[in-house]
Order: structure tokens, then sequence, then C-alpha cells
């Protein structure tokens, strides 16, 4: 039994669980760029509705990444913020992770989310329905080349056949390489319905199932997954050195 | 009452309490300027990085230092705006949720309010009316200030701001990021008289300024007196810093002076990191002194970016009862004139 709010904006939506006793109650923004906007009517809304206060909530969930920098971190910081006044943990929840949620009823072996990362890269994990990780999550560079490369050795590394895979994330519809990559490898398309976003009620059952193994932190210990580094910057540098003498 | 304030709009991590009684509490910054300087100047991603891994840390600090505890906190006051958007909205998140988490009422700040009211923290603070100067390495603006909170803009830079013409000045001069002070460094081994830089818009009148002709006029100064490997030799390049700080310092100047004469002033405040430049204070108090007028800053600490002025400003909002919603929302841009009143009590957009 326990009450967990959970943060989820690695995405283009964000949105806001509250689970009482595994009863979840969620709310979701469409609206792009405005996350920060949200969270915290939503939390008071959520909180309201059972007549609650931050003291009942045992801990505070977070979708980590990997995802949208800013993203993650309007969710993080929202849910340090309240975890650090009100004296409870915060729970990190993997992005990737998360996305597998909605397919627990499924057969599948493998599940494999994939999101888009722009920059010819995108971010990607094999799960199996216990929710457990069989790879390490990672930003897949110069995807467009070698996706399909990559998913059929990603296949036979963990002997998986591909018709026992399922594929989840928009990404998988909205990249041309993955969709044919999957078309051609025989690699099954999650239902429309099951791969939404990412969503806070996904993160909060996975929080759940960390709450009872006491995987928790203080909130000054949790960690963003943003899966890529310097690399982007030294582009963007070059850019901003080249411009930089110009003025204005 | 009690506020945290909170300062991450670029590159560094400021945290202060400040109590309307007691007075200033406690402060404490983190500068990423180590985390920069490789890539020569700030790169936006790698500050918000850093400003959501040391935020909680440096409130723990604060609260320690003043041996307080988060309930005693009884608001919390965070930088709206202007600034980096990605570094604004860790600060804005983390305030708001923590505000919201301890029940007490949050604010969002200005910060270039925060600068302007900086010289409240001193022990000598500046009485209303006054026109203030504020210089930093994003804006270089002459404001008259009639009350807290009511401000008209009399002029401003037209395109580099000074701070920013200072860095690059110091980048032609090969000197490391951050530039501006290295460069007030040099000056000081710089022969007086040996280059004559111009004065930019000071032969028109009016309150604007532009210093991204002085920047080229630098950039052609260098240029000609290069040797092989591209410099000056070093008393060169420290003569050309002496006469580009004493260009931009004698236009601060200039335009200090008149506006204080159009607004029949005879209180000047300078406050932005370029108001520590110990070159420019002297040169405007010798001024000033001429014309019977008194000049305020900030000490040294706080005329860079600091959770100091956040709280103090926030403070003051809070008093007259305005407050920020739980919506956050932050204002990468955000002209000052634009502020609400210190009349205007309820909740900010």
């Amino acid at each position: 039994m326990s009450t967990i709010l959970a943060f989820e904006a690695s995405g283009e939506q964000c949105s806001v669980s509250l689970s009482v006793n595994h009863k979840t109650q969620t709310l979701v923004s469409h609206q792009p760029r405005a996350h920060a906007t949200h969270l915290l009517p939503f939390t008071e809304q959520l909180l309201a509705e059972h007549q609650y206060t931050l003291s009942d909530v045992d801990a505070i969930a977070c979708a980590t990444g990997p995802g949208s920098f800013t993203g993650l971190r309007i969710a993080l910081s929202v849910a340090q913020g309240l975890a650090y006044a009100s004296d409870k943990p915060v729970i990190s929840v993997n992005s990737l992770a998360a996305m597998t949620v909605p397919l627990k009823e499924s057969q599948a072996a493998l599940v494999l989310p994939l999101v888009d990362a722009r920059m010819d890269e995108v971010y990607w994990g094999a799960y199996g329905l216990d929710g457990q990780s069989r790879i390490e999550q990672k930003a897949l560079m110069g995807a467009r080349a070698g996706f399909e490369d990559a998913l059929n050795a990603l296949l036979h590394n963990l002997t998986v056949n591909a018709s026992q895979v399922l594929a989840t994330g928009q990404a998988w519809h909205s990249i041309d390489y993955a969709k044919n990559a999957a078309q051609a490898l025989g690699i099954r398309l999650a239902p429309e319905d099951t791969r939404d976003k990412v969503s806070a009620a996904y993160v909060v059952s996975l929080a759940q199932v960390a709450w009872e193994k006491g995987d928790y932190v203080s909130p000054q210990a949790v960690d963003l997954y943003y899966c890529r580094d310097s690399i982007a910057w030294n582009k963007r540098t070059r850019i901003r050195e080249s411009s930089s003498l110009v003025g204005h | 009452m009690l506020v945290l304030g909170i300062e991450t709009s670029c590159d560094e991590t400021g945290v202060a309490l400040y109590h309307s009684e007691k007075g200033l509490l406690a402060h404490t910054l983190f500068s990423q300027v180590a985390l920069h300087a490789e890539y020569g100047g700030v790169v936006p991603e790698l500050a918000s990085r850093d400003h959501i891994r040391k935020l909680l840390p440096l409130i723990d600090q604060v609260l320690e230092q003043a041996a307080c505890t988060k309930q005693d906190i009884e608001a919390v006051a965070y930088t709206q705006g202007p600034g980096l958007i990605g570094a604004l909205l860790v600060g804005a998140c983390t305030g708001r949720a923590l505000a919201m988490g301890l029940g007490v009422p949050a604010i969002g700040v200005h910060h270039m309010e925060g600068h302007l009211l900086a010289p409240q923290l001193e022990a000598r603070p500046p009485e209303y009316p006054f026109v203030a100067l504020l210089v930093s390495g994003g804006h270089t603006q002459l404001i008259e200030v009639k009350a807290l909170g009511e401000y008209i803009l009399l002029g401003e830079s037209l395109d580099d701001a000074a701070g920013e013409a200072f860095d690059k000045a110091a980048k032609m001069l090969d000197l490391d990021y951050p530039g501006g002070p290295r460069l007030a460094a040099m000056a000081e081994q710089g022969t007086a008289g040996r280059f004559k830089f111009p004065r930019p818009m000071c032969d028109r009148p009016g309150l604007d300024f532009s210093f991204s002709g002085l920047k080229t006029f630098t950039l052609n100064t260098v240029t000609q007196h290069a040797l092989p490997d591209g410099l000056p030799d070093e008393q060169t390049c420290a003569d050309i810093a002496y006469a580009f700080q004493e260009a931009v310092a004698d236009t601060l100047v200039i335009k200090c002076r008149r506006a204080l004469e159009q607004c029949g002033m005879k209180r000047l405040v300078i406050a932005g990191g370029v108001s520590a430049n110990v070159h420019l204070r002297q040169k405007l108090e010798s001024a000033l002194g001429k014309m019977k007028a008194q000049v305020f800053y900030a000490r040294h600490e706080f005329c860079t970016d600091n959770g100091a002025m956040i709280a103090y400003a926030g403070c003051q909002r809070l008093r007259a009862g305005q407050r920020a919603a739980l919506a956050v929302n932050v204002k990468p841009r955000w002209p000052m004139t634009e502020l609400a009143g210190l009349t205007q009590s309820g909740v900010q957009a």
C-alpha cells in the first residue's frame, strides 16, 4: 500500500499522476513548451481531489530520462522542490522502461521502446515484460545509416527471434528508417493505444514496484539520464565561436 | 519575513537567505566559470545541467550557515527572467515547488531589478529616487528609478552590452574566458595616451549607447600592430586594453552625468557585473563629485550574479502583497519597464 505522486515531462506532453493504493489518477497536457506551467497546478488539483496534502504522500516519482533535456529538468526540479520541502524520498524511473508498462499483458519476449532524439539520433532500450532492462539504454548515433544493422545485432545478441519482439513508441512510426527496419526484420509494432507517449501513469506503476523494494533516494541524490553529452556541445561551440566576433 | 532567494539565470547558481528585519543571514554561490572556460563562453545546456545538480546542496548550505531549518523559510524568491530559458527553468521550478511544498508564498524576480537593488544590501544604501546604470554582459541601460518598482528607461545600448564588448575585446587580445576582468587587469599595465579610441555616440544628445564600433576599432588596432604570430607585443596589448577600458568608462561616465542632469538628480546607482570595474568606479566618483552627486554600488560579490539580490528584491515585492501563481512562467526576454509597480498587489503573470 502506497501513495505516490509522479511527474513526467520527457516529451511533447507532460503529466502528473497520483496513485493511492494502486488507484491512479492522471492529468495530462498536450500543450507544447508549457510543461512548467502545468505540473504544479495539476499536483494541487490531484491532491485536492483526495483532500490530501504532501504529507499524505509516501514518495515522489519522476521520469529521469532519456528524453527532452529541458523537459526532464522541469519534471525533476518540481519533484525535487516538493520532495525537499516535505522530506519525501524520490523514485527515479527510466522513461524508456516506463514505455513498456502498457504492454505488460502482451506475450512479447522483448519490448523495444524507441524515442526520436533528433540530430539523426534515437534513444532506445530493450526490456523484458518484468520491466527489467536487457541492454544498456543509449543514444544511437548516426541512426539513419546504421539502424537496421544495429537492430539486427541487438536481436542476435539477446538471442531473440524478431517475431517475439514488440516495438513501442511513436518514433517507430514517425521515423521512416525505423519503420522500414522493423518491417524488413518482421518486428511487430505495438497497438496504437499502447504506444502513447510516456505518461506519469506508467511512471507511477514502476515507482510502486521500486517503492516496495526500497529503491528510492533523497531528492539531492537524483541524477538525470541524459544519454548524450559532450559531442553535442562541441558542434554547438563551433557555431558559437564562428559567430561570436560578428556581433549581435 | 525570511526569504530564500534563488538565482539561476546564467552561469552562476546563487542562493541566499534574507530577513526583512535582520537583513542578509547567509548567501552562497557556485560559479560555473571553469566549466564553460574551455568552450570560450557559456554553453546553455551545460549551465542548466549544473544548476540542477548544485541547487539543493546550496540551499542546504545557506540553511546551515544561517542556523535555520527549511521550516523557518517564510517565502521563496527566484529569478524569473531575463536569462537563459533552460537555466531559469531549473531555479524557477525548484523554487516554486519548494514554496508549494512548504506552504509559503513565492515570487518571481526580475534579474535586473535584483541587480539594481543590490546596493540596498550595503551599510549605506541609496535613497529613492535615483538614476541607475545597469551594466553587465547582457545589459547597458540607464534607468530613472522614481521609487522601488517604478522604472523609466532613459537609454540603452543599441547593439552590444558594455560587458559583452569587454569580453569580445578580451578575445581579440587572446585573453581567456571570461575576458572582461582579465582585460581590466591587463589595462593596469597600459600606457595612458598611446592610443585614442572613440567615445561612441557622445557627440550627439541622447542617452543611448553603442559599443560595436568600438569593438571594430579595437580589432583594427590589434590587426595593425600584430606581430607575425598574430598578436601585438605584450605592452601594446596592455596599451590597447587601457585605451579600450578608458573609452568604455568615459562613455558611461558622460551618459551618466547627462542622465543625472536630465532628471535633476544627485544620486547614481551602478549595478551589474561591469559595476565591479574599479576604473569605472573611480572615474564616476571623480566626475560626479564635481557635480556634487553621489555614486552607490554593491560590494564586489554582489555586483555579479548572486542569490542575495534576488532574496532582497523578492522580499520587497512579497511584502507589497505580490505572489507568483503555481504555473511557472519564465521570461527569457523581459523589459524591466514591463514590471508591475509595488502598489499593484496580487498574483503575477
